[in-house]
């Protein structure tokens, strides 16, 4: 394997092992419906993107264990297909390629779930190709130790009339980098992006959304939202780029960052690029402690302040899970809730 | 003797808003409470709810014989008060059935039977002509206007506060709503609950019978009587009280 | 004296590396020496201490290598910065040299003969002595300082020691530096304890031809209590040949007290305008920005407020006008380093045919400030397809009791806006001109009446293309 530069980044420094190599396996769980046919290979990377930069683009196409190319068929309903990953061994990579055909229509969930002693460098290329008409929904969904690394990248291709939905819940890990991108190639293509995170403790997270329109009435919309408390440090990126020839389109972009006690570090860099006149695009930034009218309605029907805060919490979590069933939403809810509970967190880093 | 209040002085951010309130309120009665606009109903159903963000700054108040004002706002919840909040908040993903459920059960402190629940839930959103759907919904998040005041008072028949202070709770409600509304406070009343009502319209005293009306004006209690007490407001204003 | 240094490659991740990749160059440059600063020095007649520091700063500016991460700043003559400042260095060109657009647009502000030439840097020093000492004598009877910087390092030497160049520092970036070295000109103002200055300074006035204030140097203390609304610039367009402008503006507000700092810049098309303005704010007082930035060929302009008392405020109204071969890169910087505090920023940007408008900007909330407020509002009009408009800001938070919101927002004018005024009757051009003048009037209402006017006047000809 070559020996990878560790990228000096500015607003996150990065530790020294994040490209060791190691056992990578993790144990899976799937259901998959018949109109989702997945091989057991990946394709070539769509285009080389920059994403989370060139050191980690070349580890995981060397290191990856799990290869995967899903393709959606055209259907009526909406095919669901659900993979539960625990993670056991010191590295875990993976290549998935998910292609939507034209037409077709699928809600995907990836949950990755780990035991709180293990450690894990956790690295992630899913690219997606959205063909024409499609409507898919990826939810990933990282719930890994307070002493894993989580590296993702996603990137999503739109064509004409297709509509690409991602939604990362990053609820987990001592180190998470995140870079999710869409590019809207197609006229009237819309990607939407949601990302939820809960750092606690020493957790630290550099999380990048952008969205590229690159075609005439094309849409979009990025949704953030997270809580941290204790020592935590997060950095967030959110670019809107409206390229030269994306006339008539609409891009938003919210971040909301919930800031739970002295001692939290909020970094947010929400950018937006115009080289087209004929859009609109917005974007909006707010950071606050939990709001007090909230806290005192809830305690006002009896519930403790520890309480009240747990429930505007997970309240602000709802959102990204609508899509998921009622169990669905309740585990990862009793999940947030433990995780809230533990006092501090244990973290190599 | 249920609710004892001396003297109280409250503040938010160094305004003072109540500047020396007394009122006492005993085991199954209704008061109401009137006043112009600023003079501090609001303030004083947030003080007694324990809103942090009123500084008491003197007088005492006294609930079922113990310092009230020393309890945080969920104690008090438990000790059996209850406001219905002017603008309820919205909970995304928390459903009115569980938070009510959830509610009761830090309230008793004891199991809530779910059928049990269930049965008398749907009952009382019949009464107040809720769809029986709202129980699932989000709590108060699409809610109309009225539709929030009326979740405010289905919480409060649930929960069978000992006082309920209905902070300007007929506002915002058609003449209908506002009949069942106060019905259903009026049930309430009849047991040994007691009520604060805070509102601007003496029309309400055609469907509550009261025990006291007082007037609340520059941040004390300048007036209390009875139904012609709210005539006189209604024919001359407030500023018959200068 | 050559210093070469080697930099790692910092890579911002995200946008800053997909748009522009942070670089820098180091040149070397032979003209300024110690002799030239040192002949500055002397021919002001200059204390000791100043030389001192002058000579310093020359070190540091030969030590940093020019920024490359925004700005084409090559066309700059940076080797050869010693002709813009040499004390002898004289205006070489004539009236018939001054750009067409510069005429025109004297003669649709209605600037007078004299005025032109002054402007322009061909007359001789527009004679504003009369009106500058009757508001001399006004000020003087409450106590109120005003005169060129020069003269009062020499009568209030202690005063201008304690404060010149504290707030802007020459280690804060090249051309801080390099104006620490070659500074000349400028405002010093100073406003006693409780005194409100009820007329508002114009350093207009104080223009003078030679240098054409290149790297004048701006010095106001407002005292405690004391208020002063001061007005830097003006409409009507700069010309010189020297192409850079480098000055610093160091603003002073102590408790309670409130400074309107109010800017309309217009240099003329070949300028690099590379100011500093700094203000540092004490507990209870305000500093308020008003800014229109419309000329210059490359702006990087990023007013910063230090809000370092408890319940310090800030307030930032700006709009920038970038049009063709014009690059824009302005925004505001804001720190709260004390409880309490609050800031808002208001900016807007409008592009057209081919300008570059940039807001950058940087929001830091340090960990002893709790109980802070800040709201940021930018919208962009892009009014054709050839324009750039981005928002780059930075919110970098410490503290958690804060209450912070960002809002920016990019788009052109409404077609059915223009549709219902045609449908009155109104031409579309003066439609557009409508729409585009409301969306300055947040700015244009802050400022006293003429510039208010000359400020619409400059926006109709920028849309009429009569301007570059």
């Amino acid at each position: 394997m070559v020996q990878l530069a560790i990228p000096k980044w500015k607003r996150m420094p990065l530790p020294e092992d994040i490209f060791a190599s190691g056992e990578s396996d993790a144990s899976c769980v799937a259901d998959i419906p018949q109109r989702i046919v997945v091989q057991r290979r990946f394709p070539q990377r769509l285009r080389m993107e920059k994403s989370l930069g060139n050191s980690f683009n070349i580890f995981v196409s060397q290191a990856s264990k799990n290869n995967m190319t899903m393709t959606v068929k055209r259907s009526f309903e909406v095919q669901q297909a659900y993979y539960h990953y625990t993670v056991h061994k010191p590295c875990f990579a993976e290549n998935i390629h998910i292609e939507a055909e034209a037409g077709s229509k699928a809600f995907i969930v990836i949950e990755y779930d780990q035991d709180d002693s293990v450690f894990t460098n956790h690295h992630q290329w899913i690219q997606i190709n959205g063909r024409k008409g499609c409507d898919l929904h990826l939810m990933v969904i990282q719930k890994l130790s307070p002493k894993s690394r989580y590296f993702s990248q996603q990137v999503a291709y739109v064509e004409e009339g297709g509509n690409v939905k991602i939604t990362t819940l990053s609820l987990g890990a001592a180190l998470t980098a995140l870079s999710v991108e869409e590019h809207l190639l197609g006229r009237r293509a819309n990607g939407d992006m949601k990302l939820g995170y809960l750092l606690v403790g020493d957790q630290r997270s550099d999380y990048c959304n952008s969205m590229f329109h690159k075609a005439p009435q094309t849409t979009s919309n990025i949704l953030a939202k997270g809580v941290l408390r204790d020592q935590c440090k997060k950095v967030y990126r959110g670019n809107l780029f409206f390229d030269p020839g994306s006339p008539q389109s609409v891009g938003r972009e919210e971040e909301f960052a919930t800031l739970l006690n002295p001692g939290v570090v909020a970094n947010s860099l929400p950018a937006l690029i115009c080289r087209e006149d004929d859009v609109i695009g917005e974007h909006a930034a707010s950071a606050s402690q939990l709001d007090q009218e909230q806290l005192f309605y809830i305690m006002s029907r009896g519930h403790s302040k520890k309480r009240a805060e747990q429930l505007i919490i997970l309240s602000s979590f709802s959102e990204m899970m609508e899509d998921l069933s009622e169990d669905k939403r309740q585990s990862i809810n009793d999940w947030i809730s433990r995780r809230l509970q533990v006092e501090r967190q244990i973290s190599d880093f | 003797m249920l609710l004892n209040i001396k003297n109280l002085v409250a503040t938010v951010e160094d305004t003072e808003i109540l500047k020396g309130v007394d009122l006492t309120v005993g085991l199954g009665e209704v008061h109401v409470i009137m006043g112009p606009n600023g003079a501090g109903k609001s303030t004083l159903a947030n003080v007694l709810m324990g809103h942090p963000k009123y500084q008491v700054k003197d007088g005492a108040v006294e609930f079922n014989g113990e310092d009230l004002l020393d309890m945080d706002v969920d104690e008090r919840a438990k000790k059996g008060i209850f406001m219905s909040f002017q603008h309820p908040q919205e909970i995304p993903g928390v459903a009115l059935a569980n938070f009510i459920r959830t509610a009761k059960r830090e309230i008793t402190e004891q199991k809530v039977n779910l059928l049990e629940f269930s049965k008398e839930l749907v009952s009382k959103l019949n009464q107040l002509n809720m769809k029986q759907e709202y129980m699932d919904r989000s709590l108060n998040q699409g809610f109309s206007g009225g539709e929030k005041k009326k979740s405010e008072i289905v919480q409060m028949a649930m929960l069978k506060p000992k006082l309920a202070i209905l902070d300007e709770t007929d506002s915002g409600l058609d003449i209908d709503a506002i009949k069942v509304v106060y019905e259903e406070i009026q049930n309430m009343a009849q047991k040994d609950n007691s009520i604060i009502l805070i509102t601007h319209y003496s029309r309400i005293l055609d469907f509550v019978k009261p025990d006291a009306i007082h007037v609340l004006k520059d941040g004390k209690i300048v007036a209390t009587g009875d139904r012609s007490l709210a005539d006189r407001i209604e024919a001359e204003g407030y500023d018959i009280f200068n | 004296m050559e210093r070469k240094k080697s930099y790692i490659e910092d890579v911002e991740r995200g946008i800053y590396d997909i748009v522009d990749q942070e670089k820098h160059a180091y040149i070397v440059d032979k003209g300024l020496t110690e002799e030239i600063i040192t002949e500055i020095s002397q021919v002001k007649n200059e204390p000791q201490w100043m030389l001192d520091f002058r000579l310093k700063c020359l070190k540091i500016y030969k030590s940093m290598p020019v920024p490359m991460w925004s700005a084409d700043l090559s066309e700059l003559d940076i080797e050869n910065i010693v002709h813009y400042v040499k004390p002898d260095a004289k205006q070489s060109h004539t009236w018939d040299d001054v750009p067409d657009y510069i005429k025109n647009t004297f003669e649709r502000l209605g600037i007078p003969q004299a005025e032109r030439e002054s402007l322009a840097g061909v007359g001789a020093q527009y004679d504003s002595e009369v009106i500058y000492h009757s508001m001399s004598e006004h000020l003087a009877r409450q106590g109120v300082i005003y005169m060129d910087i020069d003269k009062a390092l020499i009568e209030y030497e202690d005063i201008i020691k304690e404060y010149f160049m504290t707030l802007i520092t020459p280690h804060d970036h090249k051309f801080a530096a390099l104006h620490g070295a070659v500074w000349s000109g400028g405002s010093y103002v100073y406003v006693p304890e409780g005194v409100q200055v009820d007329l508002p300074l114009q350093s207009y006035f104080r223009l003078n031809a030679k240098g054409a204030g290149q790297f004048e140097h701006t010095l106001i203390i407002v005292e405690k209590g004391a208020s002063l609304h001061f007005i830097e610039g003006c409409s009507a367009p700069k010309y010189s040949v020297q192409n850079l402008h480098a000055g610093a503006v160091e603003l002073f507000i102590r408790e309670g007290a409130k400074l309107r700092y109010s800017t309309i810049e217009n240099w003329s098309r070949n300028m690099y305008n590379l100011n500093t303005k700094r203000a540092l704010v004490d507990a209870h007082g305000t500093i308020e920005w008003i800014s229109g930035s419309f000329g210059s060929k490359v702006s990087m302009l990023y007013p910063m407020s230090i809000l370092q008392g408890a319940h310090a405020k800030s307030e930032f109204t700006g709009v920038t006008f970038a049009s063709t071969g014009q690059y824009l890169d302005t925004g505001m910087k804001v720190i709260h380093a004390a409880p309490y505090t609050n800031s808002t920023v208001h900016a807007k940007s409008i592009s057209k045919n081919g300008g570059y408008a940039y807001y950058r900007s940087l929001l830091r909330v340090l960990e002893s400030a709790h109980n802070c407020k800040s709201t940021v509002n930018c919208e962009s009009l892009m009014l054709d397809n050839f324009s750039k408009s981005d928002t780059l800001p930075i919110i970098e938070l410490f503290n958690d009791q804060v209450d912070i919101g960002h809002e920016a927002k990019i788009g052109r004018i409404s077609d059915d806006a223009i549709f219902y005024m045609m449908s009155r009757g109104i031409s579309e051009e003066e439609a557009k001109a409508m729409v585009v003048r409301g969306f300055v009037e947040p700015i244009s209402k802050e400022l006293p009446l003429e510039y208010a006017v000359e400020l619409n006047n400059l926006i109709t000809m920028e849309l009429e293309g009569t301007i570059g």
